[in-house]
């Protein structure tokens, strides 16, 4: 039999009276033990009653009681007295915080569905608007198709709006995904600097429109090659850094500083801080504001573009890059996003870069940025040895000096404005003076594209982004030298585009995109089959002669038989060139996991719709070409 | 050569003797240059064009006249310009055909081309020409390398010069550049000097080379006393100007001839620059030399003696002011004797270094308040040496101050603030000294022209890019000019915005802001008057259309509120057109 001790440990806090008696709990029953909410149930002391009877207690507390007994250890008997009244108090106070909780619930889904059904009712509006005028221009165009002045000016609006809508279409995707769970992140290597870079490119001209200064400070910066999903990355920063344009007046401020922390597994710690002077939140917005369909209204910004699912978007990016982020803002004075993404540090290294650059000769012209002042220290620590000049007119020296006493420099670096002189008429002086092989490297925080096609006239060989690092610099300056220029010969090298005698199965079911894919691929001398669906071109891959066709685009979405089951039927099948013949999904959708997926019924490769002509071209160089 | 190319030759020949003809004068000899102008102009775009245009394929006698056109031109001094362009063309035919002894010859001749561009431009392109300059005697100098692989002695003597004419680039008044010009006349001077050079061409005029190069240094004893020069350049610089001394007096010495003025002065200022002679020494020195000189002298040395060295003679006072005042008389008497001079050269004397030497006047005058005026002494020169741009002047002046009068008349409340006037009252009360101001900025609106004579008198075609671009330089370089003296400041503002237009949509230069300016009213009547005056086709230049009047006055309308001041358009039609032609 147990203790007093033992009963009292079992039972001694339980709110409600429990007895222990032989067995069973009757009038005739002994009392072995009764713990203190008994004693206080029956007014008598539990310590003095083992031995005594169950009709010593006499019978008042067993008013509106009610008594359970089971058995205990073997032949003992255990009784839980349950007053009935307290009972149903609880069951009612019970009840009702149920009741609370569910009408919690019902508004908060209320209040969910009510901003859904807002959501879609304004998206159906966004949605609407750029689809009346991609409709509305396209009848136009139509309509005044041999006036090529108002055709082009109807495209150029039919592109804006189009990219208007591709973006909101992207961002409901993109939160429908992460709801769902279906979107992973792609784990590629990427420089830190490029990343940037692109940041720039993108964010610069948003805040010089709206004349704001935007300004990017670098803290330390550990590693520059890293590995993590670079777009996902980029997506997050540009989503605060809009934000922060877009809800700051014009001659306003917008500062993103970004630098590294040690983490931890061979992890780095990307911490970034966007902070605007702009309108700021209340602090009940910032509350909500990575609920998904946010977005605060007010009498300024009353026209806000968006879903409002960006913020939540970005919220749920950084956390699956295991992060975190923060919100600080005042009304009226601006707010600050403080954002810690975990990414992985990317094991290629440049020192064979190194090697090939040391002990050669440059020329650094520095221009006027700021950024270049660092530039003479990165090439010394490469290696080089340098000769820098403050402006024009000192580079001429040095290269008047250089030819004199038989000194020849690898390259020249510059900056994109000098002091004294134009750059864009230097350079050409430079070009036809040192020859066509010399490289001539510019670096710029511009945007390359809008300045290539005049600058490499000018005489440029190669654009290295601002800001520098010493990575991409040594990279740019690697593809200057010989072995440089080779390897990235052969990763370049095309075959001899002549496709004449190559087959291609073209296996698209819209007509518009069959009409693009043909216009493009035809002008190659290529021969071209078409199909509608999977089930067409598993029909007729396996009419044709193996090795008929080199190649086949492959469409995924399809009527009567999608993509990824023709390709698994295609090599599935006994012949000989199925699994040899090249089969290149086609489609919008870049996901990763779709990718995946593509790759997994038998792809070879992956382009992305709307189809790129250089991107359809090289899948012709890389598997028809002779 | 080919036919074309001496016909340009004697064309420009002609035009220089037009220029120079007393006989011919006003609108009789506008014409005359106009035609020869357009002429020229005619011969290059259908003949000297399309070869340049093809200069990769045209055959080899096609190249071969054109190395002879340019060394004709270069020989005679004449169109840097057309030069240019023609040397650019066959540097790049020569790069192409890998023809290294055309290209080192043409390199060079591409820098020479550079510089005559350079000296026409007043100075005031001088970044873009002299990188320029750098660049293609720097590429030639760099053959000095493949010395011995080049058998041709004429591209070696190329090389030589190439290497020398380095120095020429380097215009910069800093110690930097000063360091650079020393660095590159040593390098030079150290191949001039080896004799294993001289052996392997002893044909080359190795002595002339030598004597250029210590030319050249000399030309940096300015810098020797800012206190930043080493003893080493200062010995070099010595050295130099030693060097040229001895030549000159043997040369004067063969000639039985007296020594030129600028080698005396040479040599005593690099004395003093080198501290061997103190500024009154130096000053008493070029006393005697001016002393000695004949004031109707007109030869090259009589022009530097009697225009250029008071200049430099004021300027060496001024290094004092204790001196300047003392040598105030002497320094005045030379001012007037410089106006009076300019009075009497002769038309058809060596006008570059005329040019050179009046330029060189302007930059340095130094005013005595109460005593001298530079405005008069601008005035006397521009109306001496540019008699036809100075009727003009005068013309534009009257119409301006017609103008002035309507405004004065009819809406004096725009004048208000012109010369710090506050009132209407005050304004008429200052009717006459304003007056005088306006004339006095139409007499000098084109005084940066001075700076670039060359271009306006003697351009035998229309001008080339590289022309244009000095032109518009012109307001700068009078600004520059009037801006240095008590006399003409205020002046600087309106000569500064009279080509840009009222709006400041358009015209040039950007520099001219017109809503910082107090006298900016002052300066739309100028714009106004000045266009006016070329419309009706009197402009000394020959480089203006004539307008008939109908034209004119629409001309005027059409630009009211852009480009002309809508007030002073509304006057000026209600003093030119009025009778003639009834708005609407």
């Amino acid at each position: 039999m147990r203790s007093f001790e033992e009963l009292e440990q079992l039972f001694g806090k339980c709110e409600q009276a429990y007895f222990v008696t032989t067995h069973p709990f009757s009038e005739d029953a002994v009392l072995i033990y009764g713990n203190s909410a008994a004693a206080a149930l029956t007014g008598i002391n539990m310590k003095e009653i083992a031995g005594h009877g169950v009709k010593d207690l006499g019978g008042q507390w067993k008013d509106k009681r009610h008594m359970y007994s089971s058995v205990f250890d073997g032949d003992l008997c255990l009784t839980v007295i349950v007053d009935m009244a307290e009972a149903e108090i609880r069951a009612e106070e019970t009840h009702e915080e149920y009741r609370r909780n569910m009408e919690k619930a019902l508004e908060a889904a209320n209040e969910a569905n009510q901003a859904k059904t807002k959501f879609l009712s304004e998206m159906s509006h966004d949605i609407r608007t750029p689809m009346n005028a991609i409709v509305g221009m396209t009848d136009i165009a139509l309509k005044y198709v041999e006036d090529s002045r108002r055709t082009e000016d109807c495209l150029k609006k039919i592109k804006i709006a189009s990219g208007h809508l591709m973006g909101l279409i992207n961002e409901v995707l993109d939160m429908s995904r992460i709801e769902s769970g279906k979107l992973t992140l792609n784990l590629d290597d990427f420089r830190l600097t490029d990343l940037i870079h692109s940041i720039m490119i993108v964010m610069k001209p948003q805040a010089e429109k709206k004349k704001i200064l935007f300004q990017l400070e670098l803290g330390e910066i550990l590693y520059e090659n890293l590995q993590g999903d670079a777009m996902r990355i980029q997506q997050i920063y540009i989503n605060l850094l809009s934000n922060a344009v877009k809800y700051t007046q014009e001659g306003g401020n917008v500062r993103m500083k970004l630098h590294q922390e040690q983490g931890e597994n061979g992890m780095v710690r990307l911490m970034a801080e966007v902070e605007d002077n702009g309108i700021g939140m209340t602090p009940e917005f910032v509350e909500r504001i990575f609920d998904p369909f946010e977005r605060e209204r007010n009498t300024t910004f009353s026209k806000i573009e968006g879903t409002g699912l960006g913020m939540s978007i970005t919220k749920k990016l950084v956390e699956m890059m295991q992060g975190d982020i923060r919100v600080v803002s005042s009304k009226g004075k601006g707010s600050k996003f403080s954002v810690c993404l975990q990414v992985e540090l990317s094991d290629k290294g440049a020192a064979f870069e190194k090697n090939a650059l040391a002990g050669r000769r440059v020329l650094v012209l520095q221009g006027v940025e700021e950024e270049l002042k660092q530039l003479p220290g990165m090439l010394r620590h490469l290696g080089m040895e340098v000769d820098e000049a403050s402006r024009g007119m000192e580079a001429v020296d040095l290269i008047n000096d250089a030819d004199m006493e038989g000194v020849d420099y690898f390259a020249m670096l510059t900056g994109s404005m000098l002091t004294d002189m134009e750059i864009s008429l230097f350079l050409p002086e430079v070009r036809a003076r040192k020859g066509k092989d010399f490289p001539i490297l510019l670096l710029s925080e511009n945007d390359w594209s809008e300045e290539e096609y005049l600058l490499k006239q000018a005489g440029v060989t190669a654009f290295v982004p601002l800001p520098l690092s010493e990575s991409r610099l040594s990279q740019a300056l690697y593809a200057c030298t010989e072995e440089g220029r080779n390897s990235q010969a052969r990763a370049e090298s095309r075959p001899e585009r002549s496709y004449q005698s190559s087959r291609i199965l073209l296996v698209e079911d819209n007509e518009l995109n069959m009409e693009i894919a043909l216009e493009i691929l035809g002008s190659t001398g290529v021969q071209i089959d078409t199909a509608y669906n999977g089930q067409e071109a598993v029909d007729a891959f396996r009419s044709k002669p193996e090795f008929y066709y080199k190649l086949i685009f492959m469409d995924i979405q399809m009527p009567v038989m999608d993509g990824l089951e023709a390709a698994r039927q295609i090599r599935a099948m006994e012949r000989a060139d199925a699994s040899a013949v090249t089969i290149v999904s086609m489609t919008a959708n870049a996901f990763a996991e779709d990718r995946q997926r593509s790759m997994e019924a038998g792809m070879n490769a992956h382009i992305t719709k709307p189809l790129d002509v250089e991107q359809l071209l090289e899948c012709l160089d890389r598997w028809c070409g002779r | 050569m080919r036919q074309y190319q001496e016909e340009y030759i004697t064309n420009t020949k002609n035009l220089i003797e037009l220029v120079r003809h007393k006989a011919l004068a006003g609108l009789q000899k506008s014409r005359a240059v106009r035609e020869i102008r357009e002429s020229n102009t005619r011969i290059l775009r259908e003949n000297l064009i399309p070869t340049l245009d093809d200069i990769l394929t045209v055959s080899r006698d096609d190249i071969d006249s054109l190395v002879e056109f340019t060394d004709t031109l270069m020989r005679l001094g004449l169109d840097a310009g057309v030069r240019y362009y023609i040397c650019k063309a066959l540097v790049s035919y020569a790069r192409v055909k890998e023809d290294r002894n055309l290209l080192i010859k043409e390199l060079y001749m591409t820098g020479m081309a550079l510089f005559g561009l350079k000296n026409i431009s007043g100075n005031s392109n001088d970044g873009q020409l002299c990188w320029k300059m750098q660049m293609v005697f720097g590429e030639a100098a760099g053959y000095i390398r493949s010395y011995d692989k080049i058998e041709d002695a004429e591209t070696r003597g190329y090389i030589h010069r190439s290497m020398g004419n380095l120095a020429l680039g380097l215009t910069g008044r800093d110690s930097k550049t000063a360091e650079r010009k020393m660095e590159v006349i040593r390098r030079s001077l150290q191949v001039l000097t080896d004799p294993a050079y001289r052996q392997k061409t002893p044909e080359l005029p190795w002595e002339t080379y030598l004597y250029k190069q210590h030319q050249e240094r000399t030309t940096l004893m300015e810098y020797l006393r800012s206190g930043e020069v080493t003893a080493r350049i200062v010995g070099e610089v010595m050295e130099s100007a030693q060097y040229v001394y001895d030549r000159q007096v043997e040369n004067a010495r063969e000639k039985g001839v007296p020594l030129e003025a600028r080698w005396l002065h040479n040599y005593y200022a690099a004395s003093y620059y080198c501290g061997v002679y103190t500024l009154p020494e130096l000053l008493h020195q070029l006393e005697g030399v001016y002393a000695s000189l004949s004031f109707s002298d007109y030869s090259a040395n009589g022009m530097y003696g009697n225009i250029y060295l008071p200049q430099f003679y004021s300027v060496y006072a001024a290094k004092d002011a204790e001196m300047l005042e003392r040598k105030r008389p002497v320094v005045l008497m030379m001012y007037r004797r410089v106006a009076e001079y300019l009075k009497h050269v002769p038309l058809g004397e060596d006008r570059d270094k005329l040019f050179f030497y009046v330029r060189g006047s302007l930059a340095a005058y130094i005013e005595y308040p109460g005593d001298n005026c530079f405005l008069d002494y601008v005035k006397e020169v521009t109306a001496g040496r540019r008699p036809e741009a100075y009727a003009l002047s005068c013309r534009v002046a009257e119409t301006a101050l017609r103008i002035l009068e309507e405004m004065m008349a009819e809406m004096p409340g725009r004048l208000l603030g012109i010369r710090g006037t506050q009132s209407i009252q005050e304004l008429m009360e200052r009717r006459e000294e304003i007056k005088k101001f306006l004339y006095d900025c139409c007499i000098l609106r084109n005084v940066g022209k001075l700076e670039m004579l060359e271009l306006y008198e003697v351009s035998s075609r229309s001008w080339l890019a590289e022309e244009e671009e000095m032109h518009r330089a012109h307001p700068l370089l009078g600004r520059k000019i009037l801006s240095r003296c008590d006399s003409t400041k205020d002046l600087a503002p309106v000569v500064l915005g009279h080509h840009r237009w009222y709006d400041g949509q358009g015209g040039f230069p950007e520099e001219y802001h017109r809503e910082e300016q107090q006298d900016a009213v002052l300066t739309d009547i100028v714009s106004v008057a000045d266009y006016l005056e070329k419309g009706f086709g009197r402009n000394g230049d020959g480089q203006a259309e004539e307008n008939g009047l109908d034209e004119l006055l629409r001309q005027l309308r059409s630009f009211s509120g852009t480009r002309f001041s809508p007030y002073v358009a509304e006057a000026a039609e209600r003093c030119f057109f009025k009778a003639a032609c009834p708005k609407g």
